[in-house]
């Protein structure tokens, strides 16, 4: 038998006259329950432990301020194997220092370990997981989740359905450590039990990150949150002019980047006639 | 002074009775409790142990007795046994008086109790209550040469050892070397979901013998017998279990013997399933810390992680979950990959069976710099096999490949040339300009212009990976 957890989320009335003061809430609740509720208002968090995403605009705006453990995180994206590594690798290599592994579920393509192993998940510490069928999948998601390592599970579910997706969260409970569950876009119009929600595309080149947080225990959040990250190695080779005016514009919409000359892409054109 | 601990399984014809050869309750309790102290015994219906040895090494006297006695009565709880009794004396024969006593529901001091609770007294019962004793202490109080004279030297005998005035002696339990039980099962069975609760109890009888040793199974043996020959075969099946690490668990064994025989196709009914060990592991030991910690702890601390007995603790978990992962889906599909140093991307990483890849400690990760140049950059998805590239007719006289969009050339090339050295069939030698391009649906990716190829080939360009 599985027991569900609900959570209330008090939302707070669109008029500003009506606010619950969020200061008399937690006068009227013991202890224990004043951190389970949470003005609409305001961030939750406090209640299960996170693991900082390495994105210092991301984790900004996450309740807690980083990736939840012991709950699951969806993240959509028009395709698969997108952009998943740059968003979740800071948080990996954290895991990682701490003794932690890394597991891959039905993951599109074959991670490149070189790649990884310079944002510090050496390969010792990293899982892939393939199945005949979906619900092998989730069958090894499953068992992962209930397993009791220190892990951070990456799961790519494109058809899981809302049952299952909760009775993973409900596993989750017991997981110390992130669970990200990868879903097509189009899963976003569907209810889903996992508590933190986002959506992931790509911006124009050089293609920093754009998060949009669909749910989250707090505030709506409208805005794109743009993470101009790239692996070490690729930041270097990226344009200067680029890679500064996505830094510099950190949180609003960069303009399409002009790469109008570039000395080895034209020297390299010229040794291929050769 | 009360170091006996008596433990009274339930009398009478048990559940799982059936067949001689099954250990019953009072066996396995006797191999479980030999981890505790090497003076055990089975006594009558029960089984008895001293533990004065070994109270120190379990945190004292009561805490010793209390261990024992809440997970022996786990252990008969998890074989459905309610009735079970335990009790503690300063002798055996006491404890086990005591535990009767517990039974018949008249528990008290020794002198209270009624006469069925020693077997030596049980038997005049009759004849001392005409005499108007019904109690041990009434008994103790007759005149010790008559009773001697009417009832025998051995009335007295056991009343003196439960009073722990005369020695008692015992012959001390002894663990079998290797483990082969079978157990005959109540009703043929077609189907290996049926073996499935007779291997449970054979496996707990296992964890018990474990426990005894003090050592964990590396390899079990699982078998059954058919009712018939079929096609020829032996009646008797075997089926062998390997683990990736010494295990004395019970669960993490159930779980796993019931994977395997999902996958066991039973060619003929079957009427008796059997269990062997024969080689056993000592069992590592966790030594005790001022501050124990759980792995949960672990990400907020990281001195917490570096303990050496939440470490062990990871790595049992991992090698428990990575079994069960590979019995069910197949060692092949639950992969660890190691990395060679080798500058074509298809040569430079190698998936092998996590199992086998986690119990070869002796392998160290490849360092970064032998593995490949920190200047060259290494897209983090790669595809299984490069995908050609179309160009665009329009680009020309450049050439323009396209893959969701055209592509945007933003770094290289970046030549690798290598593999002619290598003689071995399945890994050509390569020679590419690898260039770092942006699509304006796909983001940032690593493609590839093959050297030699002249100007305007159909098949010149590929794309390798993503830098998702």
């Amino acid at each position: 038998m599985i027991l569900y957890k609900y959570t209330v989320v008090m939302s707070a009335p669109s008029s500003s006259s009506l606010l619950v003061q969020p200061k008399a809430l937690p006068l009227t609740l013991p202890p224990h329950l004043s951190q389970a509720v949470w003005s609409g208002q305001a961030l939750g968090g406090g209640q299960v432990p996170v693991l900082p995403s390495g994105h210092a605009a991301l984790d900004a705006e996450l309740p807690g301020g980083g990736w939840p453990c012991r709950a699951l995180t969806e993240v959509l994206q028009v395709k698969d194997g997108l952009a998943e590594w740059r968003l979740v690798l800071p948080a990996l290599a954290r895991l990682v220092q701490r003794g932690g592994h890394a597991f891959l579920v039905g993951a599109p393509w074959r991670p490149q370990l070189t790649a990884l192993a310079r944002e510090g998940v050496p390969e010792n510490r990293l899982f892939c997981i393939e199945a005949r069928s979906p619900l092998d999948l989730l069958w090894a998601t499953e068992q992962i989740l209930k397993a009791g390592c220190l892990s951070a599970v990456l799961a790519w579910l494109p058809h899981v359905r809302t049952e299952a997706l909760r009775r993973l969260q409900a596993c989750a409970a017991q997981h110390a450590g992130p669970v990200f569950i990868f879903r097509p876009e189009k899963a976003a119009h569907g209810a889903s039990p996992a508590p933190l929600r986002l959506h992931l595309s790509l911006g124009p080149s050089p293609h920093p990150l754009h998060v949009r947080l669909l749910k989250r225990r707090g505030p709506q959040h409208d805005a794109t949150i743009v993470l101009p990250h790239w692996p070490h190695g690729l930041s270097a080779l990226l344009p200067a002019s680029v890679t500064a005016h996505a830094h510099g514009a950190q949180g609003v919409h960069p303009g399409r980047p002009e790469i109008v000359h570039h000395v080895a892409l034209d020297r390299a054109f010229a040794s291929i006639g050769a | 002074m009360w170091h006996w601990i008596a433990l009274l399984p339930p009398s009478g014809p048990e559940a799982h009775g059936a067949s001689t050869i099954s250990p019953s309750l009072q066996r396995q309790l006797g191999w479980w409790a030999l981890q505790f102290t090497p003076r055990v015994a089975w006594l009558e219906d029960a089984v008895v142990l001293e533990v004065a040895a070994s109270e120190r090494l379990f945190g004292g006297a009561q805490a010793v007795r209390e261990r024992i006695q809440q997970e022996a009565r786990q252990m008969a709880l998890a074989q459905g046994a309610v009735d079970f009794h335990s009790a503690h004396a300063p002798s055996a024969l006491g404890a086990l008086a005591l535990a009767r006593a517990a039974r018949l529901g008249s528990p008290g001091p020794l002198p209270s109790l009624p006469l069925p609770t020693l077997r030596a007294v049980a038997e005049h019962a009759n004849t001392l209550a005409q005499l108007g004793c019904s109690t041990l202490g009434d008994v103790r109080a007759l005149p010790r040469g008559g009773v001697s004279r009417r009832f025998g030297a051995a009335l007295l005998q056991a009343l003196d050892q439960a009073w722990g005035e005369h020695p008692e002696a015992f012959e001390w339990l002894t663990l079998p070397p290797t483990f082969d039980v079978q157990l005959e099962l109540p009703a043929r069975c077609d189907a290996t979901s049926g073996l499935r609760p007779a291997f449970s109890h054979l496996l707990r009888a296992l964890c018990a013998w474990l426990d005894g040793h003090q050592a964990g199974a590396e390899q079990l043996v699982l078998r059954w017998c058919h009712e018939w020959s079929h096609q020829g075969q032996a009646r008797w099946q075997c089926w062998p279990v390997r683990l990736a690490s010494p295990v004395c668990d019970f669960t993490r064994l159930d779980r796993l013997v019931g994977e395997h025989l999902q996958r066991v196709v039973l060619a003929a009914p079957v009427t008796d399933v059997g269990l062997q060990v024969q080689t056993l592991v000592p069992r590592a030991t966790d030594s005790d810390e001022l501050f124990p910690a759980s792995p949960a702890t672990a990400l907020d601390n990281p001195h917490v992680a570096k303990s050496p007995a939440v470490q062990r603790a990871q790595r049992e978990a991992l090698l428990a979950l990575m079994e069960r992962l590979s019995v069910r889906l197949g060692p092949e599909r639950v992969q660890q990959a190691r990395r060679c140093a080798d500058h074509r991307l298809s040569q430079s990483q190698m998936w092998v069976p996590a199992l086998s890849a986690l119990q070869d400690v002796s392998h160290r990760p490849v360092a970064l710099a032998e593995a490949m140049p920190v200047d060259i950059p290494q897209p983090a998805w790669v595809l299984p096999e490069p995908l050609p590239l179309a160009l665009d007719p329009r680009g020309a006289p450049r050439e323009q490949p396209l893959y969701q969009g055209p592509l945007q050339l933003l770094a290289g090339p970046h030549r690798i040339e290598a593999g002619w050295w290598d003689t071995r069939g399945g890994a050509p030698a390569e020679s590419r300009d690898h260039y770092l391009a942006s699509s304006p649906r796909a983001g940032l990716l690593w493609v590839f212009r093959t050297r030699h190829a002249p100007p305007d080939a159909a098949n010149a360009w590929f794309l390798q990976g993503f830098f998702g």
